[in-house]
């Protein structure tokens, strides 16, 4: 085994187990985690089977396929995250709306 | 009612009358200020607006410069966002609370002093004739106005302008006023999402989409050392073109 192997399968090994234990609650999240887990694992100890799928697709090498997927998928988590994050900010917005009126002071001269 | 007496006095005299002598009209005018970091300014723009027989709200959006103890003494109705949310935000709460208090004319002013108080009556002027239900003040409408704004910022102003007409179809000659009035139920039909200086845009959003009728006046702008250095930075543009997008986008 190369050395490239055993640190990407560590890595997936470990980001698996995160992901185990931190979707404790979720069983079908678990179950596309540890899916997705596996899968890396068997692109990583046969990487030419990532070129076959490629060259299917009319796609040059595996790695490029792989960079693609990465790129589609990282932009959609983002899109994802902003909405969430626009989400939270709308309710802080109306919590601290409803906690400023609700204490509004009147000074007096 | 555009004398301008001694503020001191004038907190006086509103601690004895009953709001009902000062407005035969009995209508209730709320003027909203947005606060973030004023210091003094803050306070002279109020003392700004006592001669006057409004009602001042400060919204001071999570300052963390005692602006409560600045204020001491006068008499408006002071709010607090327990964070920073940004001037749109401000806005909002300001207007929400005025409506809940029964407004029936919400004006909007900027902290930093650079709106005159004895143009509000102009610009509640054609709400109250009916012509209206929101009138923006406007730099671009008077020569004497214009040739106020340093050169930079009229360039940056109106490329606000454009971007803000392109967005939302709405064009008038002034985006990035602060200096505004609205009726208290033109005031129910928007509700500001923005909570960032893209608020300015989403306004006209809101104008076209409630089929508000608007007028622009002209107003002036006192630049002051401190109101430049307070401003928006020009850079800041793109910021704000940026959330526009995204709001345009993400809805």
């Amino acid at each position: 085994m190369i050395l490239i192997q055993l640190i990407l399968i560590a890595a997936i090994s470990g980001i698996g187990l995160l992901a185990l234990w931190s979707l404790r609650s979720r069983r079908l999240s678990r179950f596309l985690a540890l899916a997705m887990a596996a899968v890396g694992v068997v692109f990583v100890l046969r990487p030419e089977l990532t070129s076959r799928i490629a060259h299917f697709l009319g796609v040059g090498r595996g790695v490029d396929l792989m960079l693609y997927i990465f790129l589609v998928v990282t932009v959609y988590a983002l899109m994802q995250l902003y909405a969430r994050v626009r989400t939270l900010d709308w309710q802080v917005t109306q919590i601290s709306r409803a906690l400023a009126i609700a204490n509004a002071r009147k000074l007096e001269p | 009612m555009g004398r301008v007496i001694p503020s001191i006095k004038i907190a006086a005299i509103h601690a004895d009358l009953p709001w009902r002598e000062w407005n035969p009209l009995q209508e209730q005018v709320f003027v909203v200020i947005p606060a973030y970091r004023e210091g003094p300014v803050l306070r002279e723009t109020i003392e700004s607006l006592l001669p006057y027989p409004y009602k001042v709200v400060v919204v001071d959006d999570g300052s963390d410069d005692n602006c409560l103890e600045n204020l001491a003494r006068l008499p408006i109705h002071y709010l607090r966002h327990p964070l920073n949310l940004g001037q749109g935000a401000a806005l909002q709460t300001g207007t929400v609370y005025s409506l809940e208090k029964g407004a029936d004319f919400i004006v909007h002013f900027d902290a930093d002093g650079q709106h005159p108080a004895d143009q509000i009556p102009a610009l509640l002027e054609p709400i109250r004739a009916g012509e209206a239900d929101v009138v923006l003040g406007s730099r671009f409408l008077k020569r004497s106005d214009l040739e106020m704004v340093p050169v930079k910022k009229r360039i940056a102003l109106r490329i606000g302008i454009i971007v803000s007409g392109l967005l939302t179809g709405v064009w008038l000659t002034d985006t990035h006023n602060g200096f505004r009035a609205l009726s208290a139920e033109a005031a129910r039909k928007i509700d500001l999402r923005e909570n960032r200086f893209a608020h300015a845009t989403e306004f006209l959003d809101h104008l076209r989409l409630q089929h508000l009728r608007y007028k622009e006046i002209p107003s002036t702008i006192r630049y002051t050392t401190y109101s430049i250095k307070k401003g928006q930075p020009i850079s800041n543009g793109l910021d704000i073109i940026l959330d526009l997008l995204l709001r345009k986008v993400m809805k």
